[in-house]
């Protein structure tokens, strides 16, 4: 029967009207799809080699870096260098993070600290407090063994992250709203003068304000008042007590602490003393020069994760040109001299050992060579008030974004009107340099060999559109974690990088934050205040992002409300739970991307809130990120809350990355394991060389892997050892590498007149046509060049493409050890 | 044959992609990522991340087999093909919330009067429920994405036929014709999938 039009319209709009609800695809998976959709179209489909090595890039540096910048930032560990400071008497202070902890001056006793920077750190030992002056708005007096942090991010708008030990904070006229966090609750402070404390008093922490003046509440919801001159106590964001004047409490704690972990304990008389190593140097001046009045000798630690490298700067004033150092913790060390008029000297592998006398160094002093260059925006205009530094004369791991001078003891420089810069004493060697400028998203050079006194003419950076991450910071409980610090760290999968770069900004009284001018990547976020309070072995939980130029992108820490709560248990083989190990979960299908991880606690107990459902494989280790392995796969379903237990592989692969010529190790190494499934061989964890070339992968079940060593320093080609063959009851097996020397390709891609093409995707593939990333895109760069080292020799074929032009490729046969230049010139498609 | 144009326009992005150029991905989003996004989400439920990964993966494949189109069905309804496949793969591996299940548990005298969409009137509370606004979206997604596109047109943003036409650079008559033909397809496909619960394949 014919159907009656005439019914079937109205039934059409009746339906289109009330019962229609589009589904369209979100802005950024589309932004995500588009990008791997252009980079699968401009070049051949990336082999499982290329997918291996950006997971275990991905996942090697992600989770490392993350738990780096908790560590360093954050971590117990960041008490440790102060605390020797602090044990000559005198307050010590740093600017942001990222900067080196100094001993106030006496100017500074007597008149107090000048908040000049956005964000001041501040530590007080016992018997003495330190003042900081702020402008004309009021002044902070921190006391008794004070820990704080001051963020000035607006005017007027200051916020105060009390750690522990107690302030006194005066405020001269009213605004904008000041708020001191502590651990357990949030003062505002409107107006007038309040005292805060932060105690830790028989293993329980309380915050006890007492307003003296003026107006003032405690955050919550209901927003409390203070009553001037009655004393408040408060527990877990709650008032517990609320009193007038109590004689019996006392004012200040016999020993104030909230998350003192890491910090050292008196040692007994009867503990032996440690080990210690000392250095003695003299500085070797060029002819005719006269040694330095002053000096700066930073020294570095080379550590292993959990231990993290912390610069300790040390000043001298001798006019020999010779500095002493003792007490220094036997290992390998990197040490800096820094002094006006030269380059900065550096060595990068000094055994210091303890017994037998101290080290003798000679660091020879040189002017070193200028380099000039330009700063440029993504659209070739020149950039004024760029920040440009050496990352490799830079002393440190961690180099924030929003610079606004250049770190101490750095070879720095800021771009002029023009966009032009220059460095005037950069030491002879292999340099980075990376351009930073608020508004726009840091950019680097290529890497530049100064070591044949030879600079290039001038070196470009372009400066990328800045990208943002943005959300919201919750505590477990859902409530805003006001003051929360967020760090948006960039993963450096080329591992060319000295320095690891990274954003940062506290969260605001409703837990939302915003990290600006982000050049677009890969990038971990975490908040490092979270896990700070439940000792050495907690960590916080981390999320990969990836960022794009100009683009916002959303992550919400620990999650949306949404989803499934995953509560885990971690148990070894024979049913022990594993406490203090790292949980990551991958969803599956995403190739090592949008991952979380965090550690278990005690009785192995773990969570992931706000899961999609979904399949998850499920990674533990126990090194921090340094390592981790494969446990199984988890089906989260879409409910509330659900319960799984992981049980732990037994067995423990060992062995050796070394170099096959001199048998010694490779340090850093990255070692990605892979087991054999019925699709194949899959990615299922990695491991990282220790200073001596070593590595251990723990935790793998029963089942057969081959395992690869890709080493990041020299140019040593990659190694595959496969036929591994782990049993249920295994418990060790030993695997070794001995690399050989692999070779330096230079592509340069330019068009038919010669000029470069900047960003064309360039795809290696090995002599069984296996496409081999060497970095997660493989573009050129502004010189329309992109160099990768670790090339195994053999035949290769390179090949290049961009829209606007036919794709190209050329073939060639790459020996051991030596650097190769090829150019592919690109038709246009025209 | 309505669908030569759409075809030789695929075959044009078909060689733009082959031939490696970068801003055919662009294209072939702005053309494909929503009418696949929707057919996948109704027929793998609402798990945003196993749609996005599903699409993904679809497209990568699509990629991979691009220069085996040839142009004989539409571009979409070969990218369904393909999605159709990964999906059946991925009901194996798991078993999500789907239009499949939602019709399991519709109330048949729902079913019976959705069925009758062409012939009856559809009471008020029948709009109201869910499984109808999954049919009404089930359906579009199953359609060519021609006539899904021009019933959005015409019931949903309200155009008139000689807005469409101009939009379309088409004569009124021939978007009459089109309307026509997609609304009984609907129609058809609309009381398919009520009658065979879950018929989506």
């Amino acid at each position: 029967m014919k159907p009656a039009a005439s019914v079937l319209e109205v039934n059409l709009e009746r339906l289109f009207a009330r019962a229609y609800a589009p589904v369209l695809a979100s802005p950024t998976f589309r932004a995500r799809l588009l990008r791997t959709l252009e980079l699968g179209i401009a070049g051949p489909k990336p082999g499982r080699q290329a997918v291996r090595w950006r997971v275990a890039a991905a996942m090697v540096v992600g989770l490392g870096t993350a738990l780096l910048a908790w560590r360093l930032l954050h971590g117990p560990d960041a008490v440790g260098s102060v605390e020797n400071l602090l044990a000559a008497g005198r307050p010590v202070v740093r600017e942001g993070p990222a900067g080196a902890w100094r001993p106030i001056s006496d100017d500074e006793i007597r008149s107090g600290i000048e908040l000049g920077r956005p964000t001041l750190e501040l530590a007080t030992p016992r018997d003495s407090t330190a003042q900081v002056r702020l402008g004309s708005a009021g002044r902070l007096e921190a006391q008794a063994e004070s820990r704080l942090s001051i963020d000035s991010p607006a005017q007027g708008a200051l916020v105060v992250a009390l750690e522990r030990g107690a302030i006194a904070l005066e405020r001269y006229a009213a605004g904008e709203t000041w708020r001191v966090s502590t651990s357990e609750g949030s003062i505002l402070l409107d107006r007038g003068a309040i005292e805060i404390a932060c105690l830790e008093l028989r293993g329980s922490r309380e915050m006890r304000a007492r307003l003296r003046s003026g107006a003032a509440a405690i955050d919550g919801d209901p927003r409390t008042e203070l009553v001037p001159g009655r004393e408040v106590l408060v527990q877990g964001g709650m008032l517990v007590v609320d009193r007038g004047l109590d004689p019996s409490v006392p004012q200040l704690p016999e020993r104030s602490s909230a998350g003192t972990t890491g910090v050292s304990e008196p040692q007994g008389s009867g503990t032996a003393a440690p080990a210690t190593a000392s250095l003695r140097g003299s500085l070797v001046m060029p002819a005719e020069a006269k040694p330095p009045d002053l000096f700066t000798v930073v020294l570095l630690r080379r550590e292993r994760l959990p231990e993290v490298s912390r610069p300790d700067p040390r000043i001298f004033r001798d006019t020999q040109g010779s500095f002493a150092i003792d007490g220094l913790r036997p290992g390998t060390w990197s040490v800096f001299v820094r002094a006006d008029g030269f380059a900065v000297w550096q060595t990068r592998d000094l055994e210091l050992r303890s017994g037998g006398g101290a080290t003798e160094l000679r660091a020879v002093l040189d002017t070193g060579l200028a380099i000039r260059g330009r700063v440029i925006d993504p659209d070739g205009r020149p950039v004024e008030g760029a920040i440009v530094l050496s990352e490799d004369d830079t002393p440190s791991q961690l180099l924030p974004l929003g610079l606004d001078a250049p770190p101490q003891g750095s070879a720095a420089a800021t771009s002029d009107s023009e966009g032009a810069f220059e460095i005037a004493h950069l030491r002879r060697g292999r340099h980075l340099l990376r351009a930073t400028r608020a508004g726009l998203g840091a950019g680097w050079s290529e890497p530049i060999d100064l070591s044949k006194g030879d600079p290039p003419e001038s070196v470009a950076i372009r400066l990328a559109r800045p990208g943002a991450v943005e959300g919201q910071v919750a505590r477990d409980d859902g409530a805003p974690w006001s003051g929360a610090f967020v760090v948006a760290s960039l993963l450096d999968t080329t591992f060319e990088h000295a320095c690891m770069t990274y954003g940062h900004v506290a969260a605001d009284a409703e837990g939302r934050f915003a990290i600006e001018d982000l050049p677009p990547g890969l990038y971990v976020v975490l908040n490092v205040s979270e896990g700070r309070d439940q000792g050495p072995t907690a960590s916080p939980r981390v999320q990969q992002v990836h960022i794009e130029a100009g683009v916002r992108t959303r992550v919400d820490l620990p999650g949306g409300s949404q989803g499934t709560t995953l509560e885990g248990t971690l148990l070894a083989s024979d049913a022990r739970p594993l406490a203090g190990c790292d949980v990551t979960l991958v969803p599956k299908r995403r190739q090592g991307a949008d991952w979380k991880s965090t550690r278990s606690r005690e009785g192995g107990r773990f969570d992931f809130p706000s899961l999609s459902p979904g399949t998850y494989a499920v990674y533990v280790g126990e090194s921090l990120g340094a390592e981790f392995a494969l446990q199984c796969e988890i089906e989260v379903p879409a409910v509330p809350v659900f319960r799984s237990t992981v049980r732990a592989g037994l067995c423990a692969l060992r062995g050796g990355v070394l170099d096959a010529r001199s048998g010694a190790g490779l340090p850093g190494s990255v070692i990605v394991l892979e087991v054999q499934t019925d699709a194949g061989f899959v990615f299922a964890g990695k491991s990282v060389a220790s200073g001596e070339g070593l590595y251990v992968l723990r935790f793998l079940p029963a089942g057969s892997y081959r395992i690869t060593a890709y080493p990041t320093t020299g140019r040593f080609g990659l190694e595959t050892v496969g036929g591994i063959e782990i049993g249920a009851s295994d418990t060790e097996t030993v695997r070794d590498f001995s690399l050989h020397p692999g070779a330096v390709l230079v592509v340069r891609v330019a068009d038919s007149t010669g000029k470069p093409v900047v960003g064309a995707s360039v795809r290696f593939l090995d002599a069984n046509d296996l496409a081999v990333a060497f970095s997660p895109d493989d573009v050129t760069d502004a010189s329309g060049t992109l160099r990768v080292q670790g090339v195994k020799p053999g035949r290769w074929t390179v090949r290049a493409s961009r829209e606007r032009f036919k794709p190209a490729s050329t073939t060639l046969d790459l020996v051991a050890e030596e650097e190769r230049a090829v150019e592919i010139i690109l038709p246009s498609s025209d | 044959m309505f669908h030569e144009g759409l075809h030789t326009r695929d075959i044009v992005l078909r060689d733009r992609i082959l031939a490696g150029e970068r801003a055919a991905a662009e294209v072939l989003l702005s053309e494909h990522l929503d009418p696949l996004y929707q057919f996948v989400h109704w027929r793998l439920g609402d798990d945003v991340h196993g749609v996005e990964d599903l699409v993904q993966d679809t497209f990568l494949a699509a990629l991979q087999k691009m220069d085996g189109f040839d142009g004989r069905s539409s571009l979409h309804t070969w990218l369904c093909g393909i999605a159709k496949n990964k999906i059946r793969g991925a009901r194996r591996i798991r078993a999500p919330r789907s239009l499949q299940d939602a019709l399991e548990e519709a109330d048949p005298e729902i079913d019976r009067i959705l069925a009758e969409v062409a012939r009856e009137p559809l009471p008020d509370h029948v709009l109201e429920r869910k499984e109808t606004r999954e049919l009404v979206g089930a359906t579009l997604s199953s359609l060519p994405s021609e006539y899904a596109r021009a019933l959005v047109e015409k019931y949903v943003e309200g155009l008139s036929v000689s807005q469409i036409a101009k939009s379309r650079g088409k004569g009124e008559k021939a978007v009459e014709s089109l309307l026509t033909r997609a609304r009984t397809a609907f129609a058809r496909v609309f009381e398919l999938l009520a009658k065979k619960r879950g018929g989506l394949e």
